[in-house]
């Protein structure tokens, strides 16, 4: 376990920003935080990098007991602010020379990461140019390569895409992607579900000062998917095919229009390969789908609320 | 050690970057010590000229308070903006961070003082009294400068209120001390405020005391000593202050 957040509780006059949060962090997985503005992800993310202390709960990071006195067990966190914080008045390498300095490194450690830090984000070609000059996305990468010039094992990256273009966006994330494969683990918050979905090992939902589940895709899937539907097309449609679909084991309905079959199962029923080698020996398939649950689906059941794009939950 | 060094170096190059503040805390008071010798009589005395000598010591200290601007500056804009959470998450007290900021300012005003001084000595006659004790005053007032500077940082949330504080007291001290309007009149209090009552009126004449123009060596050192328990007080309030407020 790298990082515990046990029972955090964080008020700001009446507002609770934090209502008894559990969090756990493992060694090297990407830890997707996903919710809504306002849901306390990024109270909960001060607080495990020390910048708030927490009304009361406990936070453990590195085995150490983290608040806001605490500057050692900060040496090995590297965060990715929410809005671009680099100096623009200073060039991109300037910028990383200054933000490694904080973290102790000098001489030709720090000129060696800082480097290889420019050569990751893609910015080796810009490292004499000030960033006031970049575009909002190569912004953001130096504001990422500026949390990582120090090497640091556990990464929290606040919503660190947001305002960017697509091309951008993928290239951030494929950026994170290639932190976790160097071993570090990341906490990755953000309100696009895609994002999330795309990248994480773990998905927490937070929602309310909580999290209200956390796990795998898959697990979050199944706590919420009872029913498991498969469309297909037959090339040769017939009252037999249909006869035969309901008979394959964990089927609960099939309904026909025409040449189109809508096939419902019971979850984790299996049965998908069992229902294709029906189909092909009555004349085989024009086409074939699977009606898959995913993160939208399992946010919008656990919370109540749709998450929409500007983080607003509607 | 090190982290002090790279904030201190950090500081240091933000300031001398940004062209407008050396020109202006530079070249301004200079501006306007030479408007006073051509605005005013040629008022010589001992090879001096009076009317650069009486505005090139008031000058040289209203400029220092004005040069804690630039501490206000940076402060402002990195402790009370996005920039804060970055930088409170690295493994640096907020105290490193006030006393690299602090010196860094503190150097570049001593640096824009100097100038003042040697450009005023070496072209327009000015006497700049004792050198010990103008050294003194000189120093003493730039370090208060930039502890005030910073206490109006620690205590402000707002850039624009920072700002307007910091000008206050700039023309506050300026305007009681008798030297921006003239005179705000004959009484007790008055007299104690152009005299003994503002950092401006006790640095300024302290120097004038430190030479032939008000020659009272005593005076001079009394204003000295008022000066530094100032400033010890200050620095006093900057410490209680900053931590206080737990973070910068």
């Amino acid at each position: 376990m790298l990082a515990t957040l046990n029972n955090l509780v964080k008020r700001y006059n009446d507002t609770t920003a934090l209502d008894h949060l559990n969090l756990n962090v493992y060694e090297g997985e990407i830890l997707g935080l996903l919710g809504p503005n306002g849901a306390g992800k990024t109270t909960a993310i001060r607080a495990l990098c020390g910048l708030i202390n927490a009304d009361s709960g406990e936070i453990t990071v590195f085995g150490q007991r983290q608040n806001i006195k605490n500057l050692s067990v900060r040496r090995n966190i590297g965060l990715v602010t929410q809005e671009i914080t680099v100096f623009k008045e200073l060039t991109a390498e300037a910028n990383l020379r200054y933000f490694g300095g904080l973290y102790g490194l000098k001489g030709v450690e720090l000129t060696a990461n800082v480097k290889e830090v420019l050569e990751f984000v893609g910015l080796s070609e810009h490292a004499k140019r000030k960033p006031g000059a970049f575009s909002g996305g190569m912004q953001r990468r130096l504001n990422i390569a500026c949390a990582l010039v120090h090497r640091p094992k556990l990464v929290i990256m606040d919503e660190p895409t947001v305002g960017i273009d697509p091309q951008s966006r993928n290239h951030i994330l494929e950026s994170v992607k290639r932190i976790a494969q160097r071993g570090t683990t990341v906490i990755y918050t953000s309100h696009y579900m895609e994002e999330v979905q795309a990248i994480s090992d773990r998905i927490a939902i937070v929602d309310s000062g909580r999290v209200i589940v956390e796990g795998t895709l898959e697990k979050l899937v199944s706590l919420i998917q009872h029913e498991h539907a498969v469309y297909l097309t037959a090339v040769m449609p017939s009252k037999a095919l249909e006869e035969d679909l309901k008979a394959i084991a964990g089927v609960k309905s099939v309904k026909q229009n025409g040449a189109d079959y809508t096939i419902v199962s019971g979850a984790n029923s299996g049965n998908v390969n069992r229902i294709m080698e029906v189909a092909v020996r009555h004349g085989g398939v024009k086409s074939f789908s699977e009606a898959k649950a995913n993160l939208e689906d399992v946010f919008l059941t656990l919370t109540g609320k749709k998450l929409r794009d500007d983080g607003k939950v509607s | 050690m090190n982290n002090f060094l790279v904030i201190f170096k950090h500081y240091t190059k933000r300031s001398w970057m940004d062209i407008i503040g050396p020109l202006m805390f530079t070249l301004m008071p200079l501006g306007i010590i030479i408007f006073n010798i051509v605005a005013s009589e040629e008022n010589m005395e001992n090879g001096y000229n009076l009317a650069a000598t009486g505005a090139s010591a008031v000058m040289l200290i209203a400029f220092q308070f004005f040069c804690g601007q630039i501490l206000l500056h940076y402060f402002m804009k990195d402790f009370r903006g996005d920039m804060r959470f970055r930088l409170q998450a690295a493994p640096v007290s907020g105290t490193s961070f006030i006393v690299g900021a602090v010196l860094a300012s503190w150097v570049f005003s001593v640096i824009q003082g100097l100038i003042i001084i040697i450009v005023t000595a070496l072209f327009f006659n000015v006497y700049w009294g004792n050198p010990l004790i103008t050294a003194l005053i000189f120093l003493i007032v730039s370090i208060m400068s930039q502890l005030l500077a910073a206490l109006t940082a620690l205590l402000s949330n707002k850039y624009s209120t920072a700002t307007a504080i910091s000008f206050i007291y700039c023309f506050g001290f300026m305007i009681l001390s008798g030297v921006m309007i003239g005179s705000l009149g004959d009484n007790a209090l008055m007299n104690f405020l152009e005299t003994r009552g503002t950092p401006l009126s006790l640095a300024w004449r302290g120097i004038h005391y430190s030479g032939f123009i008000l020659d009272d060596m005593n005076q001079a050192w009394i204003n000295i000593s008022i000066l530094a328990i100032m400033t010890v007080v200050l620095a006093v309030a900057v410490f209680i202050v900053a931590k206080r407020r737990r973070s910068v």
